[in-house]
């Protein structure tokens, strides 16, 4: 029988500092194992529990897309004891992680869809993922228009920008960038993502929006996605919560009848307006 | 079913036979409670209980359970043993059996297998105690059981006086009872008085409320203004948690000693405000009302959505242990 | 004293208040769900009023629900509750001008733990209480001495009526001679280190850290227990042996000089722990060395809030 608490050993490749805080830092994983990587087959919008003994675990987003190769990205913020733990790391650390988990984006759903991605400040990681999956190049006549939304506090806090900036010049993307208040250096869109949506007013029509961000952004984009004609179950989005299993035991993620660490993290807004609001 | 008997001047025997096949766990006296330990030796047990103070639950998923130790240099990780002997659990009281059914549609879900728990719980025959001194905090009839329900047993006893009625329950239940003591059927007369024992004991229990209805009234009762007062009293501990034997929350921890440590899984509650705050500092269940709105609601909608049964036998523990008197028979029956 | 006149009396005078808007709250007992406990009560109107009752089983410190309430709180205070609201009091955590305390003539109550030991409590259908005597209703009737049944925290209480009431019910108790409160540290005191390790021990190895004591306490106010830090996080949270122990030391610690042995941490411990005994200790020594006791006046300063030149130093200092 599998033990599903026993992490995986992974080297820490490469550490990106993705924000001028130094807050926020990408790290690059590899398995030691050949088999132990097969088995970490995942998709989209799915999570891992990234294990240092000694400090603990943390439930983090996967921003790697599969299609990037066998290499497992995940972007983290300095937070808590196994974060900080992690950020002082240097590269060629080994580390554990288990996983994948949670159901991930619906990727057969999204087939033939358009696809709108509206990500605010760090919680872009899993909608990275989704589009440069969406963007492989085998993949991409599978899905219809692609609009991406994303921002951050400041120019120094979005995460992906220099990646970001080449989808923005890529004819088959429609890419919108905007932070809550610019500098010097930038030129880019000032405004908050819920007006920019408004006004970027992605057509609803066989499409599928995807809404990652904090709380507050999330609640002022829903209803101008409503406007604009997007039903409950067309709205998708991804739920973080306290966990430890990561697979539906240690009951703290319970909200409803519903795990978010299995029946989730992704659910459809819908089901959310089903659910207690206790995330 | 196959059914016996056997004298009570025999269980010593019975239950040396069994030491000497593996792993004995069955209530102990200690100070002034029962409590389920391993028997160091037959003259240890005590069958003469009205219910121990935590349920047996404790052996299939411990308070405190090391998952692996672990050298901090290079994340090496030392996979534990997992214990793969045969054991028996004797006396186990019908809300008690039942409950481990209950603990199963976790720790057994087809997707994901919690071992440490499938290996003593595959490994482990459950020997049943039928009640026959219901206490005043006792509900279980109101939750789908009964003094003589053998949901969860491999067999069950029943106490005659100076006798047992032995039921073999299941194939492992009947095996082991033939190798002990052998079993057919058990006269008619201690058959007769059995039964009539048992609806005696069954009528100390009435129902206290209909779980179904409770359940089902749940579902569109999370908004009610019941809970805004119902939860006041409530001080925060968890000791109804801990003495409950469906409650199955638990946390993960690292413990370091230097260079080198243990990750353990320990119980947890859902009456903690530390269970669901996030590192942020946002905590979704801020305070006792939404807590103890959770624990009820998992146990009496959630569970039963999700695994067709309320979580929650009607052992009353968490009554009787409650400092301030926190009855779960009076919150639910708000409800009704 | 317990009798039916005192729970009329209650009653009658929490209605007033209430009427009279005197108060919005009575935080007092009501019938607990099985015959021998009652229940912490929150009673808002003149209506409810009737629910309260007064009865050795009110066994339960209702000062631990005082903090962080915005409205003006009748408070039903044996010598203990109100001992425990002047220590809040004494530490800002609430507003004189919001508690009124209703001071009741204790006589001590009953250690649910002793009365099992003696009869069956589950065939117990409803008791009174006849003078010094508690009379059980079962198949038959027994009577036992109150005396008998005590809790031990009220065996060595000589302060059964509120030292500070702004009302107070009934005629006051009689202060019973204890002969001396703290015999049973003293014979603690006087083992070897073996047998004073193996109570702790005993203690910690019967804990499952459910912090029912803790939370039960009315001076346990922290609004992040050190058990519950995360960052750094102190010692393990398991139930292990030294990791409970070292939580039970520390809480005793914190309430030294506050701790008015009222008992409710070891009357709330579903496991029986006997709580109390290291609480005992530290009021003995607080007592021997800073002549303090606490929860008797709201205008003195705490003692460890207070710094005296002739405070015995060697505590702090190497000798």
């Amino acid at each position: 029988m599998e033990n599903p608490y026993l992490p995986k050993n992974v080297k820490i490749e490469k550490i990106i500092d993705e924000t001028a805080g130094k807050d926020i830092k990408s790290f690059v994983l590899s398995f030691l194992n050949p088999q132990d990587c097969e088995a970490f087959s995942y998709h989209p919008g799915q999570f891992a529990e990234i294990s240092i003994a000694g400090a603990g675990e943390i439930p983090i987003g996967i921003a790697s897309s599969p299609s990037e190769g066998v290499e497992v990205k995940f972007t983290v913020k300095k937070m808590g004891v196994v974060t900080k733990d992690l950020h002082n790391s240097s590269a060629g650390r080994i580390i554990g992680l288990r996983g994948p988990y949670g159901n991930g984006f619906p990727m057969e759903e999204l087939k033939g869809k358009n696809i709108v991605i509206v990500g605010g400040g760090f919680a872009f990681t899993t909608l990275r993922s989704l589009a440069v999956y969406l963007m492989d190049d085998s993949r991409r006549k599978d899905y219809g228009d692609i609009t991406i939304i994303c921002g951050a506090r400041t120019p120094g806090d979005l995460i992906y920008r220099q990646e970001v900036e080449t989808w923005a010049s890529q004819p088959d993307l429609k890419v919108q960038v905007t932070v809550d208040k610019g500098n010097a250096d930038w030129s880019g869109r000032e405004g908050f993502i819920p007006p920019v949506v408004k006004e970027v007013a992605p057509s609803a029509d066989n499409a599928i929006a995807l809404v990652c961000g904090p709380p507050i952004m999330i609640k002022l984009t829903i209803p101008i996605l409503f406007d604009l004609g997007f039903a409950p179950n067309k709205i998708l989005n991804s739920l973080e919560m306290r966990m430890k299993c990561g697979f539906g035991k240690c009951g703290r993620c319970n909200i409803g009848n519903k795990y978010v660490c299995k029946d989730g993290p992704v659910f459809t807004f819908e089901e959310l307006q089903k659910l207690p609001q206790e995330y | 079913m196959d059914t016996g008997i056997i004298k009570k001047e025999n269980i010593k025997g019975v239950i040396e036979s069994l030491m000497q096949m593996g792993k004995v766990v069955a209530p102990t006296r200690q100070d002034d409670m029962t409590v389920f330990s391993a028997l160091p030796s037959s003259e240890a047990l005590d069958l003469n209980y009205t219910n121990s103070k935590l349920s047996p639950k404790d052996y299939f998923f411990p308070q405190t359970e090391v998952l692996f130790c672990y050298e901090k240099e290079n994340n090496q990780i030392h996979p534990p043993l997992i214990e793969d002997k045969p054991a028996c659990l004797v006396g186990v009281r019908p809300c008690d059996a039942k409950a481990i059914t209950l603990l199963d549609c976790i720790f057994n879900d087809p997707q994901y297998k919690d071992v440490y728990y499938l290996n003593k719980r595959k490994n482990t025959v459950v020997i049943g105690l039928a009640c026959t001194n219901p206490q005043s905090t006792c509900f279980c009839t109101s939750t789908g059981g009964g003094p003589l329900d053998t949901t969860g047993m491999d067999m069950l006893w029943q106490d005659l006086g100076d006798r047992y009625l032995i039921k073999a329950v299941t194939p492992q239940g009947k095996e082991l009872a033939s190798k002990l003591f052998g079993i057919d059927k058990a006269p008619e007369k201690d058959l007769s008085y059995a039964k009539k024992q048992g609806e005696k004991v069954l009528s100390m229990i009435p129902p206290a409320f209909e779980a179904e209805k409770i359940s089902e009234k749940l579902r569109s009762s999370f908004e009610d203004s019941v809970w805004e007062t119902i939860h006041e009293k409530c001080l925060g501990c968890a000791a109804c948690t801990f003495v409950c034997p469906t409650c199955h929350c638990f946390d993960i921890q690292d413990e370091n000693s230097r260079d080198r440590g243990r990750r353990v899984k320990l119980w947890d509650s859902c009456m903690f405000p530390l269970f669901t705050l996030h590192t942020s500092g946002h905590n979704p269940r801020l305070s006792g009302k939404e807590r103890m709105r959770q624990r009820i609601m998992h146990k009496f909608n959630y569970f039963k959505v999700n695994n067709g049964h309320v979580a929650c036998v009607g052992c009353g523990r968490c009554i009787r242990e409650c400092p301030v008197n926190m009855d779960i028979r009076q919150i639910v029956s708000a409800f009704s | 004293m317990w009798s039916k006149e005192i729970t009329q009396k209650i009653r009658a005078t929490a209605e007033s208040l209430l009427l009279e808007g005197k108060v919005d709250l009575i935080i007092g007992y009501e019938a607990g769900s099985t015959p021998l406990r009652t229940a912490p009560s929150f009673v808002r109107s003149a209506e409810q009023a009737s629910l309260l009752v007064w009865n050795p089983f009110c066994e339960n410190n209702l000062s631990v629900y005082l903090e962080g309430r915005k409205e003006k709180v009748g408070l039903m205070a044996k010598g203990c509750d109100a001992r425990a609201a002047v220590v809040a009091l004494q530490e800002k955590r609430i507003d004189r001008d919001r508690l009124l305390i209703i001071g009741l003539p204790c006589s001590g109550v009953v250690d649910r733990q002793k009365l099992a030991a003696s009869v069956n409590i589950d065939a117990v259908k409803a008791f009174s209480v006849d003078k010094d005597s508690l009379v059980l209703q079962t198949e038959e009737e027994v009577r036992l001495p109150l005396e008998d049944v005590l809790h031990a925290s009220c065996k060595t209480c000589s302060r059964r009526n509120a030292p500070v009431s702004d009302i107070f019910i009934g005629e006051k108790s009689s202060e019973p001679q204890v002969k001396d409160e703290f015999a049973e540290v003293k014979s603690f005191e006087g083992l070897g280190t073996q047998e004073r390790w193996r109570y702790f021990r005993e203690l910690a190895q019967k804990c499952i850290r459910c912090y029912a004591c803790r939370n039960a306490c009315p001076l346990c106010y922290c609004q992040e227990c050190i058990v519950d830090q995360t960052q750094p996080q102190w010692f393990g949270k398991t139930a292990a042996e030294e990791d409970t122990l070292i939580y039970h030391i520390i809480r005793a610690y914190h309430c030294a000089g506050r701790c008015i042995d009222c008992g409710a941490c070891s009357r709330a411990c579903p496991m029986g722990i006997d709580l109390r005994l290291l609480n005992k200790k530290l009021q003995k020594d607080v007592q021997e060395l800073y002549h303090y006791i606490p929860g008797l006046n709201p205008d003195e300063a705490p003692a460890f809030g207070t710094f005296k030149l002739d405070d015995p130093q060697d505590c702090i200092t190497e000798k």
